[in-house]
């Protein structure tokens, strides 16, 4: 199951996915988050905030993109969604595979990190004394998890809990189910 | 052999400074500048700035060696593309290639630290890795 | 071999695209935009009970390796007339795609024009900024694509 995702993430990575010059998109970002900082003032947790939301906002679109492109259907359960997102949801979007880490053991919550991350070349954070430890720089991603989970009916915490922009060891997004909303499942499926 | 290295934006104010010994000849990358030059290292680099901006549009080159001297002391310059500076005072009277390669390889850090959303061009680098950097390339070429 | 008719419903259920193709001899005779509303909102609800009929078991005539990103397993698949064909299509996230067609298209090549929309609608509705999920789509690039992919299968 494992090797066939992967499989599937880099022939759509290699034949429909569109590229474009990975310094452009980090610079995009990246002003972005500098001026969104500006904007509010250099507090982190605002920013933190409005990153979130636009990033749920581009999860809402993007699911329906990553569905038609993978011709995907509904995962069984939690493990199998980790995978999805890890091989091939990560992989078409962003090239990069992170690593499905750290269940706990009601397998309800799990951890994708993120060996490189390529929001966050060349960036340092402000030496302000607390981006450090407020600002959670590429918090757009968990935005986007966010948003695509809500469309396929999983109500999901998504946060992050390790940076290494802030001196941590690993970058490390933390998935949490709340729950499956069943009632909300489109009719005709099972 | 003593180095005193300043990065000079293109308003022509210092972003960042730096004052090193030499790693060869079992140097231990501690300056050994006299205090008096010390004191006045700053006045001595700024005061190459205008000879270098009638140098840079004489000549096609990036790369300026010994552009101004100091009671024996040596300046040499480096451009940027973007007209940043990067100036070098040493008290070396004949430096080889070695100097050239630690400018250019400086330039590079200099523009990946350009490409960090949080620095606007001309600010102080503060940055500790940048400073970590410039010091570990200070050992490899000076 | 034609299509006639496309309506594209919402999650919710409400109409979010209506298109009535200029085809020689169509038999979906012209409505107003009211008659749509109610045409959307019947197949949606009949869809959903039908989903609710459908047995368990039944899930076995439907083919795992076509497509499977038509997430429509148990709900209204098709209805077919004398005269035309009208064919559902679910994504995983509750958007229906649904083409009246002419008889003699095959359930394949109805299945891949409706797949085909999909990626439009990926594409040119959801990728547009301006663009507010679950309201009408108004949008003249996604309209024109639509309007040359369904031409080229009405030959």
């Amino acid at each position: 199951m494992s090797r066939q995702l992967k499989q599937i993430g880099d022939d759509i990575w290699k034949s429909k996915a569109e590229k474009v010059n990975s310094e452009l998109f980090t610079l995009t970002y990246g002003s972005v988050v500098a001026q969104l900082c500006k904007d509010f003032n250099y507090d982190y947790d605002e920013v933190n905030k409005e990153l979130f939301n636009m990033g749920l906002n581009i999860g809402v679109r993007l699911i329906d993109e990553f569905l038609q492109k993978t011709q995907l259907s509904r995962c069984a359960n939690l493990r199998d969604t980790a995978e999805v997102v890890s091989k091939i949801g990560f992989k078409i979007f962003l090239n990069i595979t992170p690593t499905v880490a750290h269940w706990t053991a009601d397998y309800k919550s799990f951890g994708l990190i993120l060996a490189e991350n390529p929001l966050a070349d060349f960036v340092e954070l402000p030496d302000d004394g607390k981006a450090n430890k407020e600002l959670w720089y590429s918090n757009i991603l968990c935005g986007v998890l966010k948003g695509c989970f809500e469309m396929v009916q999983l109500d999901c915490d998504v946060s992050f809990v390790e940076d290494t922009l802030r001196g941590d060891e690993t970058t490390e997004i933390r998935v949490k189910l709340i729950k499956v909303l069943k009632d909300e499942i489109p009719a005709g499926e099972e | 052999m003593s180095y005193y290295f300043a990065i000079v934006g293109t308003n022509d104010a210092p972003i960042y400074e730096l004052e090193i010994g030499t790693y060869h000849q079992s140097g231990d990358g501690t300056p050994h500048l006299p205090k008096e030059i010390h004191e006045l290292e700053q006045f001595i680099v700024n005061g190459s700035l205008d000879i270098l901006q009638d140098a840079q549009f004489k000549s096609s080159s990036i790369f300026f060696k010994n552009i101004d001297s100091f009671y024996g002391y040596q300046v040499s310059a480096y451009l940027t593309q973007g007209n940043g500076k990067l100036l070098v005072l040493t008290d070396l009277k004949n430096h080889d290639e070695s100097l050239r390669q630690f400018l250019i390889e400086i330039n590079e850090l200099y523009v990946k630290n350009l490409l960090n959303p949080f620095y606007k061009i001309n600010d102080p680098i503060r940055s500790p890795s940048f400073d970590s950097r410039v010091r570990t390339l200070a050992k490899r070429y000076l | 071999m034609a299509v006639y008719s496309l309506y594209i419903i919402s999650k919710s259920g409400s109409l979010l695209y209506q298109k009535d193709f200029n085809v020689v001899n169509s038999p979906i005779s012209k409505h107003n935009t009211n008659d749509y509303l109610v045409i959307a909102s019947t197949l949606h609800g009949v869809h959903a009970i039908a989903s609710k009929l459908t047995p368990k078991e039944a899930m076995g005539n439907y083919e795992r390796s076509r497509l499977p990103s038509n997430s429509n397993r148990y709900g209204l698949q098709c209805i077919r007339t004398d005269r035309f064909n009208i064919c559902v299509y679910q994504s995983t996230t509750g958007l229906k795609i649904i083409l009246i067609t002419s008889k003699d298209l095959s359930d394949l090549s109805v299945l891949q024009l409706q797949s085909k929309l999909y990626e439009y609608y990926t594409d040119f509705v959801l990728k547009n900024p301006f663009y507010r999920l679950e309201m009408p789509i108004r949008l003249k690039l996604f309209d024109d694509k639509v309007q040359s992919v369904v031409t080229s299968h009405n030959v």
